[in-house]
């Protein structure tokens, strides 16, 4: 179909629907705009329909001959059935009053003499929780050892690090970009590198294909535009091809860049802050497609291969958002979001894999909402210092360290990839769900950063608690099991 | 002022109405051509070519709906202009919402005459009857009017996910109401 036909297709709408549509939000300086409700909440129904059914369950009650203390265990049984629901995790939606009331006899007496009952148990999420009873905590690394190690060397075998290389401009006296370096080394000794001149590599990534590299143009400032770029290596360094960027924004930063193992790459990307793009890109670097949804002001936070499509992790700061997911069909459309969050704490997602068919989100929980500063920490502080902060506030780790353990809950959800509904999860108290690999024997690793001891320094400009994790590994097979556990022995630093 | 005494006016020919037009709905026209055109200076004439065309159309049109009858010049317009601008470059919110539309209405699908095209807009306008107030407003305020996910997200006070996320729903909805209605066999 043509673009004109689509937009005459759209323009023959019927006008009492452009009507309607013209009016919905009218400047302040026409006529006053109005904010739309909440569709959650119900409409306020007219007083007088509100008092009619209160009269009559009032009736009914008592013509039932019902006395005020029958009525009063009904009410309390029915607060108790509610309470036990929310603790439980399910939900009430679609149950009468007397049905909820059943369904939670049933539970708490394991009988089941309602037929609601097990409607109600399929649709709560079933999940584990994984114990750390026994472990020793308590790190051997002291916290200034810790924040020493500014430099974590290079792994074993095979590793690469991207490196700046700066010039002095001795006319402003500052130090301005020269290019970046990918290097290339086997148990620490270089094996080769590659320049990227005039260029910032933000970040690269291995595959069997070669290594993906992309960054944007070296300087970036208000008032010039910048370009986004990516590049393939060659396990030997070569560059075999470079491409920069050109979708039409005057700023774009590329989030990833995936092998979708047929020969082609796909780069997903943010173009002008607000629109998340894809881009396919063929074995020789020549773009085959493109394609852009404007979603709001958000960062992509991570971007993976999702069965034929990719799944995107958007996020934001203000307002705090760190679990949306957008699931992309393979042209780049969105096919379905998800956002995982509840009432009473917030949800954080730090990295996802799909295995064995479903989708695998790492993070952890933190009860209650970020304050206006987005500081997960928000209730530990509240509680630790009610007062005015001053060079005299001092928290010692064994009363601080407690209270950060119990602000933690690492989570990994196991997700329907369709749906994008938990069909069960592993918790661990105490923690923070870390990166997630497929190992050598194919079984999907979950490392979880478990907080062993914490500190308190108000008057640092990065963090106010950090602290030290202990990493262990929870293995898994295809069937969500867990197959293993270790101990790792490495550690980690927690900063907030 | 309100719209029917713009329209005594523009039957009276006072030039008063042109001004009370531009008073009245001059940004909205702004931001609806802005939204096709991506280009202000581009928007602004389009803008000034709807109001002369209201002038040379009122009378003997007397619209029953003021706002409609012009946002709708001012629509045509630009997408006039947009079309015949090969050279443009284009990012404007309208591109961004043509290419959604292809969601629900196929590339390959071909549309061979302009009755075809009219059964394809009953359709639309049958399956928007089905849906509630927010979401139609929604629907035809991206695709009609071609307000940015942003502007929607801020006129109505919502987040920019709700908006696209619902923009998302209704498309997939109107898509299997079309396949539904055999639209496109």
């Amino acid at each position: 179909m043509r673009e004109q036909d689509r937009s005459k297709i759209i323009g023959n709408i019927d006008k009492k629907y452009i009507d309607e549509a013209a009016f919905a939000f009218e400047d302040s300086d026409a006529v006053p705009g109005r904010k739309w409700a909440d569709p959650k909440r119900n409409p306020a129904r007219p007083g007088w329909i509100r008092t009619a059914v209160i009269v009559a369950s009032a009736v009914l009650l008592i013509a039932a001959g019902l006395t005020a203390t029958v009525i009063a265990a009904d009410v309390k049984e029915y607060n108790e059935a509610v309470a036990f629901f929310a603790d439980n995790g399910l939900s009430a939606e679609g149950l009468s009053r007397s049905e909820v009331k059943a369904v939670y006899r049933d539970i708490t007496e394991k009988t089941f003499t309602c037929d609601k009952t097990a409607e109600v148990l399929q649709k709560a999420v079933p999940g584990w929780e994984i114990r750390q009873d026994g472990t020793e905590f308590g790190s051997d690394t002291s916290l200034p050892e810790i924040w020493s190690q500014t430099d974590p060397g290079f792994r074993k075998g095979v590793d690469y690090r991207l490196v700046e290389q700066y010039v002095r401009n001795e006319e402003y006296g500052t130090d301005d970009l020269k290019s970046t370096v990918l290097e290339c080394r086997m148990d620490g000794e270089l094996l080769w590198e590659t320049e990227f001149d005039d260029l910032c590599a933000t970040d690269y990534s291995c595959t069997k294909d070669g290594i993906a590299v992309w960054g944007h143009s070296g300087q970036r400032s208000t008032v010039t535009s910048s370009f986004a770029w990516i590049a393939l290596v060659g396990g030997d360094g070569t560059v075999k091809w470079q491409r920069r960027l050109d979708h039409g924004f005057e700023l774009e930063d590329v989030a990833a860049v995936l092998n979708n193992e047929d020969g082609t790459w796909t780069v997903i990307s943010r173009g002008q802050v607000r629109y998340l793009c894809l881009a396919n890109f063929d074995s020789d670097g020549n773009e085959l497609f493109f394609n852009k949804t404007e979603v709001g002001v958000y960062g992509i936070r991570n971007a993976k291969r999702l069965g034929n499509g990719y799944i995107v992790q958007l996020g934001s700061y203000d307002p705090p958002e760190a679990a949306l997911l957008y699931r992309l069909d393979r042209d780049g459309r969105v096919m379905e979001t998800y956002s995982y969050d509840s009432e009473d704490s917030a949800f954080h997602i730090t990295d996802m894999a799909e295995f064995g068919g479903r989708v695998y989100l790492s993070g952890y929980s933190v009860p209650g909402k970020a304050d206006e500063h987005s500081r997960e920490i928000a209730g530990i502080l509240s509680k630790l210092v009610p007062g005015a902060v001053t060079s005299e506030t001092s928290i010692s780790p064994e009363v601080l360290t407690p209270m950060v353990q119990d602000n933690y809950t690492a989570v990994l959800l196991i997700c329907d990839p369709e749906e994008g509904t938990p069909e069960t999860f592993y918790s661990v108290k105490g923690s923070l769900g870390g990166k997630l690999s497929v190992n050598g024997t194919d079984k999907l690793e979950w490392d979880v950063e478990s907080i062993v001891s914490t500190v308190y320094s108000p008057l640092t400009s990065a963090w106010s608690i950090a602290g030290v994790c202990e990493v262990f590994r929870y293995e898994f097979d295809e069937s969500r099991n867990l197959t293993g556990q270790e101990k790792t022995g490495e550690t980690v630093t927690f900063a907030r | 002022m309100d719209d029917s005494k713009i329209i005594d006016l523009l039957f009276e020919r006072s030039e008063q109405a042109i001004a009370e037009l531009t008073s009245r709905y001059g940004p909205a026209c702004l931001r609806i051509a802005e939204g096709i055109l991506n280009n202000r200076q581009d928007a602004e004439e389009c803008v000034n070519d709807a109001y002369l065309a209201v002038w040379n159309t009122v009378p003997p049109q007397k619209p029953d709906h003021l706002p409609g009858y012009v946002f709708r010049i001012v629509r045509n317009l630009a997408l006039k202009k947009y079309h015949e601008n090969t050279a443009l470059k284009r990012n404007s919110s309208y591109d961004v919402a043509l290419d959604e539309i292809t969601e629900f209405l196929p590339g390959s699908a071909s549309v061979e005459d302009d009755v075809a095209v009219k059964e394809i807009s009953e359709a639309i306008d049958d399956f928007l009857e089905t849906l509630d107030e927010q979401s139609r407003i929604l629907f035809v305020r991206r695709y009609w009017y071609a307000d940015s996910v942003e502007e929607l997200a801020r006129l109505s006070g919502r987040s920019g996910h709700y908006v696209s996320v619902r923009l998302s729903r209704i498309r997939k909805a109107l898509k299997k109401y079309l396949n539904g209605k055999g639209v496109f066999v």
